[in-house]
């Protein structure tokens, strides 16, 4: 046995269980971490979105977040809509840039508007947020369109709703279908 | 001495005489409504969700109907006028004598099925029916109530679909027994039920 393995196994031999605790609690509170679905912050998560972030912006200055999110009932096929009110709790600008959703392939960042008498509907490349500002995603205004879900969305039930962001931060917040307004 | 009673006094009544004045007055124009469209002009076969036959204005004739124009493939504006012609329904207690009708401008797309599922996700009752026809018709149609639409996006989705989008009048009309256009009103502001609520109450008694 050489000097390594001799230093190795006299160590793991008196310390065994509290180096085996050690890890346990590690690993615990790294599924913890992990578990925490609101914000993806992994490399993979920014390489696959490399084309839209602005990577001078810190991790630690990511501070975005989604509040009272819901998302109108509809049915396979039709049209539907999500809302919440976005909230920069940070003291940097950033820009939602895209949105995702396993209820359709087809998500756009929309703002309905009234012009001459007639309301009007166009798609948003994005929605700068400054710092500490909270902008609402609400019926007739900045909304998130769900075209042609692939599923009924019932009252009730709930879908996931990825927001990407200029910083290279990605949030994935869980919505419940419903309708508050009704 | 104490001249605050004294005072009081005439000032209550004056108060009281414009207060009740106002009242009346109010009360004599609320039933003063102009005519805004008289669609006895022109008739227009159309069919339900159900695809019932439906002649307008005749078959709601001595019945007052609210209306409003949507098409079922917005996600964002025309839902709010649906949930809006839902919300005065419920309000005013389910009437039996009152109409409701969402008429859709995109007939191409809103078919009677369509139709049928997108008041199917609303749960509207019988009494609300949701309305479309041959495109010609619904165009002269939304014409004599001057609803106006324009394309506004067409864009072929991720999954290769060809859609598009309407630019479009934001209206929820009252038409009376006669077949008259008496209220008109922006259809999907969240205020909306409640107006055309105290008018139709002030109508109907």
């Amino acid at each position: 046995m050489n000097n390594r393995s001799l230093l190795f196994s006299s160590v793991s031999a008196r310390t065994n269980p509290l180096i085996l605790l050690m890890v346990l609690i590690s690993i615990s509170l790294g599924l913890l971490l992990g578990c925490n679905n609101k914000v993806d912050r992994s490399d993979s998560a920014l390489e696959e979105q490399g084309r839209l972030t602005d990577l001078s912006m810190a991790k630690s200055e990511w501070n975005i977040a989604i509040e009272d999110a819901w998302a109108r009932p509809t049915k396979a096929g039709m049209m539907s809509a999500a809302y919440f009110t976005m909230h920069n709790v940070g003291s940097v600008p950033d820009s939602l840039v895209e949105v995702s959703s396993n209820a359709s392939k087809d998500v756009q960042i929309h703002l309905s508007y009234m012009n001459d008498g007639i309301m009007v509907m166009e798609e948003q490349p994005f929605v700068a947020i400054q710092a500490s500002e909270q902008i609402p995603f609400q019926p007739g205004g900045y909304h998130i369109m769900i075209i042609q879900p692939t599923m009924d969305m019932e009252e009730g039930d709930s879908i996931s709703l990825s927001l990407y962001f200029k910083s290279g931060m990605i949030i994935e917040e869980t919505i419940q279908i419903g309708n508050p307004t009704m | 001495m104490n001249t605050k009673p004294t005072l009081a006094r005439p000032s209550s009544f004056v108060l009281s005489f414009i207060f009740l004045s106002f009242l009346l007055t109010q009360s004599a124009c609320m039933n003063d409504y102009k005519v805004i469209d008289d669609m006895n002009d022109a008739s227009f076969e159309l069919v339900n969700q159900d695809s019932v036959r439906v002649t307008f204005p005749e078959d709601f004739r001595g019945q007052y109907v609210v209306m409003g124009f949507v098409y079922t493939n917005c996600p964002d504006i025309c839902p709010l006028i649906t949930q809006n012609l839902i919300k005065i329904q419920k309000d005013l207690g389910y009437p039996s004598n009152v109409q409701f009708l969402g008429v859709s401008f995109d007939p191409l797309r809103d078919t009677p099925d369509v139709l049928h599922r997108y008041k199917e996700v609303f749960k509207v009752d019988e009494n609300v029916n949701f309305l479309t026809g041959e495109p010609t018709m619904v165009q002269s149609f939304m014409d004599s109530v001057r609803v106006r639409t324009q394309e506004s996006m067409r864009t072929t989705t991720e999954s290769g679909k060809e859609i598009y989008f309407l630019n479009h009048s934001d209206k929820i009309m009252v038409m009376n027994p006669k077949g008259e256009i008496i209220i008109e009103y922006g259809g999907s502001m969240p205020s909306i039920p409640s107006l055309i609520v105290q008018d139709l109450q002030s109508l109907i008694q």
